[in-house]
């Protein structure tokens, strides 16, 4: 009976012992982990905010109006173009095939609109939207020449005038101190 | 033992007599096999230890030999949860683009002490440092290495990049020292605005300044309700106005005028905050103070004819004149030694629209002199252009208007086109605003208002007067002096003002503040725009004309045609009648409008 016992209890304390040494090496492990899970989240985070204030600084406005003019040629919105609001966009005018002799189609469809968006009291006379359509043909007619004439797109002999990062400008704040 | 107590079994036995050795004699077979089983228990202790030394010895040459190079994650079991709040915060913009932000930038500093006891090859070090900072002198880093001093700094302020590649060196007794920098990545986009801070952190102009305690404490960014992109459009167009008429500074200020919000503030020339010009009185130019000077805020201008709003708007809301009230504009008045005449006299009874539309300073002063001199320093005084404009800048940093101590009928009459009263651009938005928002004055902010935040402010006039005021605005740019300040589709109103510069107690003809205060859409004005140029010259394209109807009120319809779609304003259709019936002055309904 005491020997039983004996090694009941001595089965007892090996196994207790190897449960504790596991549990405490998981948790050293999941610790080191963790640890090592948040500094590299600070790095990042400080990473992310280094690369935040390069994006603002590659972003300024006074750059991208640079860039466009040599690369993408976008213009300014008129305000002409800003004036279509969305009831000024008629549906599209029922088909005039077989498909619109079904009734149910025909009685769900808004009837075509007699009005016209020149109609609408927002929208300025029909020769207001002509320069629109100049621009856009010219923008496409451009594009489509460039590859054709397989000519690298126009650019302009003058360097930026910004410098390609931050770098720039801290060597001159260094300089400045 | 039990074997050896079996034998003794004679208790006669001498205790000195022990038998011979010899092989022991086991007698009880019991007693052999606890033997044998003693020794199997020896046996298995004995192995179980050696595997454990083995085990032991396996790790040992694992961890040396081995794994013995990468890092050890259990060296340094340091709690580095978050990383230290910054300084100071980040200053956004109210779209969240970044206008301030604090940087790593360590100093690169050499300990020469440790570095000669590592015999480190002082040559091979100073060739790769100079590889890594191309911009020191390689004299001049050797000099530093060899110098035995444990301290000299080789560079300060240095990139993630250049630290980076130092670091890459792995030279012995090159430390880095950490060290924040404020950067601002727009350059001088909204240097007046966001100000800049001196080598210790510490805010010297502008927001950085005047909201330094805030930026120190708070954790999160400050927002501020700056418009980077408008901010551009606004300065752009200054600094075309600038070159175009060569003057000596532009100054512009756009202001929500149911928030009061500074959406944009130029003051040009200006600087880059990150090498902002000398402070130092005696080492700064003038043209360094006027770059750092802020004109909105500090410059007090005597700025004419746009004070006939106020003047107006009193005359109006103290129900001294209405709509249909004229005033004898025949001949200039004569008053001490002053004559008041006008820039393009009609030489006939003008009303009181005709008055503002065709900026009459005969028409004015009458005006006046019927409201009286109580009446306009009251009302002045309420729309707060008596006294310094609350706002989130430094003291040093906001402008005291000068006016007259004692107000006699000579001031009251030149007050009334706006001479012999000088305030601020920022003055002259702020109350304008409150004359066409329907009569609210809000005092104006840097910081953005959230939505639906309540908006503090006093009523300073009716909401009739207000309405009138936005008619009159209208037709300034639809009939009278400002027609180039016109944005097809955004309804835009305003008021010219040509000042004369009152230099040594005179003033000079031919040195003009030109300024025009524009808003848009009038029919419900959202935005309300102020832009000044200082002494412009006439041109070929002007026809000689440096007046603010040819200057500043072109430059107010261009950029209000680039910012109201980024502002959110819709365009309209000016002819619509909705908006024609909204700003349609009953007495002049059907008349035919004179042109200016």
């Amino acid at each position: 009976m005491t020997r039983l016992g004996g090694v009941f209890w001595f089965i007892l304390v090996i196994a207790s012992g190897i449960t504790n040494f596991l549990v405490k090496q998981t948790v050293q492990n999941l610790d080191d982990q963790l640890t090592s899970v948040r500094r590299q989240t600070v790095a990042e985070q400080k990473k992310i905010h280094e690369l935040t204030a390069d994006w603002t600084y590659l972003n300024q406005p006074e750059l991208l109006t640079d860039l466009n003019n040599r690369y993408v040629h976008l213009s300014q919105m008129s305000p002409k173009q800003a004036q279509i609001s969305l009831d000024s966009i008629p549906l599209r005018p029922a088909l005039s095939t077989p498909l619109d002799t079904a009734p149910q189609v025909a009685a769900a469809a808004p009837p075509p609109p007699a009005t016209t968006p020149v109609a609408s009291p927002v929208e300025p006379a029909p020769p207001a939207r002509a320069p629109i359509v100049p621009v856009s043909a010219t923008v496409s007619a451009r594009v489509a020449a460039a590859p054709a004439a397989s000519e690298p797109p126009p650019v302009r002999a003058t360097p930026p005038a910004h410098a390609a990062s931050l770098d720039a400008v801290f060597a001159q704040v260094a300089g400045d101190r | 033992m039990l074997s050896a107590q079996r034998l003794d079994d004679n208790p006669c036995r001498p205790r000195h007599f022990k038998p011979p050795p010899c092989a022991p004699v086991v007698a009880d077979p019991a007693v052999a096999e606890l033997l044998e089983a003693t020794r199997t228990r020896l046996l298995l202790a004995a192995s179980l230890f050696a595997l454990v030394f083995l085990v032991v010895i396996g790790r040992l040459v694992d961890v040396v030999e081995v794994a013995g190079a990468a890092p050890d994650p259990h060296v340094a079991r340091a709690r580095l949860v978050t990383p230290p709040p910054p300084p100071r915060a980040d200053i956004v913009d109210r779209n969240g683009t970044l206008l301030a932000t604090n940087l790593d930038s360590p100093a690169l500093y050499v300990d020469s002490k440790e570095m000669i006891k590592s015999g480190e090859n002082p040559d091979e070090a100073t060739r790769l440092i100079s590889t890594a900072l191309p911009d020191l002198s390689p004299a001049d880093i050797r000099g530093k290495l060899t110098s035995g001093r444990s301290f000299a700094y080789l560079k300060r302020s240095l990139t993630p990049r250049q630290e980076y590649a130092v670091n890459n060196l792995g030279i012995p007794g090159i430390q880095f020292s950490a060290a924040e920098r404020r950067v601002y990545p727009l350059g001088d986009l909204a240097a007046h605005t966001v100000g800049y801070c001196n080598i210790d952190n510490v805010g010297e102009a502008g927001v950085e300044r005047g909201l330094n305690p805030t930026i120190k404490d708070r954790g999160g960014p400050v927002t501020l309700a700056l418009d980077a992109r408008v901010q551009y459009v606004l300065k752009d167009e200054l600094q075309h106005v600038m070159d175009q008429f060569s003057a000596k500074g532009a100054a512009g200020i756009i202001m929500n005028v149911n928030t009061g919000e500074i959406v944009a503030m130029a003051s040009l020339p200006d600087f880059d905050p990150n090498h902002p010009p000398s402070t130092n009185p005696k080492t700064a130019t003038p043209e360094d103070n006027d770059r750092i000077f802020n004109k909105v805020t500090s410059g007090e201008y005597e700025l004419g004819s746009v004070f006939k709003i106020f003047n107006t708007a009193m005359a109006l809301d103290s129900g001294v004149s209405t709509m249909t009230s004229t005033y004898d504009a025949r001949n200039p008045i004569e008053i001490g030694r002053f004559t008041i005449e006008d820039y393009h006299g009609k030489h006939r009874f003008l009303s009181v629209p005709e008055i503002f539309m065709y900026s009459s300073n005969i028409g004015s002063a009458r005006m006046a002199m019927a409201a009286g001199a109580e009446r306009q320093r009251g009302f002045l005084d309420r729309l707060g252009l008596l006294s310094p404009v609350p706002i989130e800048l430094d003291k040093v940093e906001v402008g005291r208007p000068h006016f007259p101590k004692e107000w006699r009928p000579v001031n009251v009459m030149t007050i009334a086109f706006g001479h012999g009263i000088a305030v601020t651009p920022l003055h002259m938005i702020t109350a304008t605003a409150a004359i066409i928002n329907g009569g609210i004055l809000h005092p104006p902010t840097m910081l953005k208002v959230p939505d639906g935040a309540k908006v503090p402010g006093v009523r300073v006039i009716s909401t009739k007067t207000s309405d009138q005021m936005r008619k009159l605005f209208r037709y300034v740019v639809e009939f009278g002096t400002a027609k180039f300040a016109e944005a097809p589709g955004y309804v835009v109103g305003g008021k010219t003002g040509t000042a004369e510069k009152n230099l040594h107690g005179r003033y000079e003809e031919t040195k003009l503040v030109s300024s025009f205060i524009g808003a848009f859409p009038m029919n419900d004005p959202k935005y309300v725009m102020l832009t000044l140029v200082d002494e412009p010259k006439g041109n070929k394209e002007s026809h000689g004309y440096a007046t603010a109807g040819w200057t500043v009120a072109p430059a107010t319809s261009r950029i209000i045609e680039r910012i109201a779609p980024l502002l959110g304003v819709a365009p309209q259709d000016e002819k619509s009648p909705q908006i024609t019936q909204a700003l349609q002055i009953e007495s002049l309904a059907g008349k035919k409008i004179e042109d200016y």
